[in-house]
């Protein structure tokens, strides 16, 4: 194993290897950066350009871009409510507050920070677990997804601020909108009016971009920020945001937090089809149900942004683990990566790592490589977009609407680009009247894996709702979520009469 | 927030609105295809168990907003609602640009279309020097062009009719 890893680095440190993860790197981050350009998009689009390229190259530049771009997503996320790509959707909820409390600063180096460690935790997973990993995902039926599901809704209530039956009523309506459309299982049209564009479903990218970027725009109009003279950091002290990376002393009690997100997106995002936004869901979610101060979170706390950071970019890694062994891909952009594979005349699965070993472990190191540049290149985006930061409100926000129109479009065609708008007025009167926008998130996301899920598990076992709930990891997934979801309540009740008695 | 009554009657409003979406839908989803003996479980189980929970969680914040609403009428002091008059007017303005714009753009071509929603979203917010005003949408148009474009290839709308001709010209 030693012998192949260090043959895998003495490969990628050759001059045109490395000349491919930089650039690879590079291209993800600014492409990771821009609303509506995720890393299934990047990926997909510089697809073309490896035609030119050896097998060992193409692959490198694609996975170092992919990097690159779950790490770059963040960036935006944070400076301007608006993440890059739907990985970092969850940490805007923290990131932005804390930009608007002055501390951009910091929560970019935690940012950073916490993408190079869940970076190279997933790597390290998929160097040194991808086998055992790979047996464990094999385990997952139908069933063991939908109960994956349910835990990831368990972040529902957490996620609203201010009322949780405004945040329970938001997410349930992400999980009708992840309705609309045809029937997963028998193909009948759902909701959709007898409109072609409706019988595509809502498509994830537009709503998610016009309920959290181009909402924002609205909603800094309608407090009148769209002044002429005005800009994102009129607030705070004269601006000059430097990446602050958190004090040992602010990391440490955070550390199991930190170790229960890397395991849990690595996990996650080993799992086929789940991917990096459910893992930053599923990190969010674990921080916030094991948080001495749960009601913290989304007011701009650092855990808010480590969490989901560690988890989506360890997801990243993880993803990788049922591409290369068992040549099924663990989320959109592997799927496309699988393509790639498929392209230069590679197959991916078990013969890869029997046969083409170096090139699997040139992959690990390369990919390795990439999460250290990342760290790096991040400084250059960071600057860029802080510079951003002092312009003029009114130019930011056309800036925005522009790249949120575009990515919109690019994701499929003008009913994407009305289908954002339509999410923007949407989000913008949610946010008005305190319905919080991340639980719809949540709702679309897990919605589609839930209930098509649910109904194939109940398809197997005969409509045996007990044979389905029943199976081992099923139950210990659904004990988990009965757990995280009636633990707070308790706390709640065993601190009441405390604070009664004080009073 | 201060709930201010006018606040509290837009909540209403809002509750009401979902609640009647909600009952409107469940209607709908009632009319889709019945589970068979392959799928038991059928097409609109999911959707109307959703539905139905949406509509008891809006019933009840319903009540809680009416009886707030109740409450606090007869407060006729509270402070006026803080949203920025100047504000309103702009937001209506660019909501209704977005989406003339969403309408237009299959017709006008996206070039050109963004280049001149971009003018008039800046004119909306106030912003009077010319020099912004033209070099602004040019600078991010070329950019928009040489990126989505040019290197990643994206089929952006090319409109019809003589905007379909001058499209052709870039793309």
């Amino acid at each position: 194993m030693l012998v192949d890893i260090l043959t895998g680095y003495a490969h990628v440190f050759q001059m045109e290897n490395l000349f491919v993860v930089v650039l690879g790197t590079l291209i993800g981050v600014a492409l990771g950066s821009f609303p509506g350009l995720d890393c299934t998009v990047g990926v997909a689009l510089f697809l073309p350009v490896t035609y030119a390229m050896t097998p060992a190259q193409a692959i490198l530049l694609l996975s170092a871009l992919y990097s690159g771009a779950v790490y770059g997503a963040q960036i935006p996320a944070i400076l301007f409510r608006v993440p890059g790509a739907p990985e970092a959707v969850v940490t805007t909820l923290d990131g932005y507050p804390m930009a608007q409390k002055g501390q951009a600063g910091k929560a970019l180096g935690t940012g950073l920070l916490s993408s190079l460690a869940g970076g190279l935790f997933g790597v390290l997973g998929l160097t040194l677990l991808a086998p055992l990993l790979a047996q464990v995902a094999l385990l997952f039926g139908p069933s063991e997804y939908a109960a994956l599901g349910v835990l990831g809704l368990t972040a529902i209530a957490s996620l609203g601020s201010k009322s949780q039956v405004k945040a329970i009523i938001s997410g349930l309506f992400g999980l009708l909108f992840a309705t609309v459309g045809l029937d997963p299982i028998v193909g009948y049209p759902r909701f959709t009016f007898d409109t072609t564009v409706l019988k595509g479903g809502i498509t994830f990218i537009p709503a998610v971009i016009g309920l959290f970027a181009a909402a924002e725009v609205y909603n800094q109009i309608s407090k009148g920020m769209a002044h002429p003279n005005k800009s994102l950091n009129d607030s705070q002290q004269p601006e000059r945001v430097r990446v602050q990376f958190p004090k040992w002393s602010e990391i440490k009690p955070l550390k199991w937090s930190s170790i229960r997100s890397a395991f849990l997106g690595l996990g996650v995002g080993i799992l086929p089809g789940v991917g990096a936004t459910t893992a930053a869901i599923v990190g969010y979610s674990q921080a916030v149900q094991f948080s001495k101060n749960p009601e913290k979170f989304g007011t701009g706390t650092m855990e808010g942004v480590m969490a989901p950071e560690i988890a989506n970019n360890a997801a990243a890694g993880g993803a990788m683990v049922p591409l290369l062994s068992l040549g099924i891909p663990g989320s959109a952009t592997t799927a496309v990566m699988l393509g790639a594979f498929l392209l230069h005349g590679l197959r991916p699965g078990p013969l890869l790592l029997i046969q083409q070993r170096p090139l699997a472990f040139t992959i690990f190191a390369g990919m390795a490589l990439s999460n250290i540049l990342f760290f790096f290149f991040g400084f250059l985006a960071i600057r860029f977009f802080v510079h951003l930061r002092r312009v003029p409100y009114p130019f930011i926000a056309v800036g925005i609407l522009v790249f949120s129109a575009v990515g919109a479009n690019a994701m499929g065609n003008i009913s994407g680009m009305m289908m954002m708008f339509i999410f923007a007025i949407l989000g913008f009167i949610m946010e008005k009247y305190n319905y919080a926008v991340a639980p719809m998130i949540l709702g679309l996301v897990l919605g589609p894996i839930i209930e098509p899920m649910f109904r194939r598990a109940l398809m197997m076992y005969e409509y045996d709702l007990w044979a389905v709930v029943s199976r081992p990891i099923t139950a210990g997934l659904l004990l988990v979520s009965v757990i995280i979801t009636i633990t707070p309540v308790l706390w709640k009740f065993k601190k009441r009469p405390i604070v009664e008695t004080e009073v | 927030m201060v709930e201010t009554p006018m606040r509290l009657n837009n909540e209403l409003i809002i509750s009401g609105i979902i609640f009647i979406a909600a009952c409107l839908l469940l209607y709908v989803a009632s009319g889709f295809a019945p589970s068979r003996m392959s799928d038991q479980v059928g097409p609109a189980l999911w959707p109307k168990a959703i539905l139905l929970m949406i509509m008891v969680l809006s019933a009840v914040q319903l009540v809680q907003q009416t009886v707030s609403a109740i409450r606090k009428t007869a407060d006729s002091t509270a402070l006026a609602d803080s949203t920025d008059k100047t504000g309103s007017r702009m937001l209506l303005l660019t909501i209704i640009l977005s989406l003339l714009y969403g309408f237009s753009v299959s017709y006008v071509g996206f070039l050109l279309s963004i280049f001149v929603f971009q003018i008039l979203f800046l004119l909306i917010l106030d912003i009077k020097n010319l020099k912004a005003l033209i070099l602004y949408p040019v600078c991010l148009t070329s950019v928009i062009y040489a990126i989505f474009i040019k290197v990643l290839y994206i089929p952006l709308p090319r409109g019809s009719g003589i905007f379909l001709t001058i499209s052709r010209i870039f793309y």
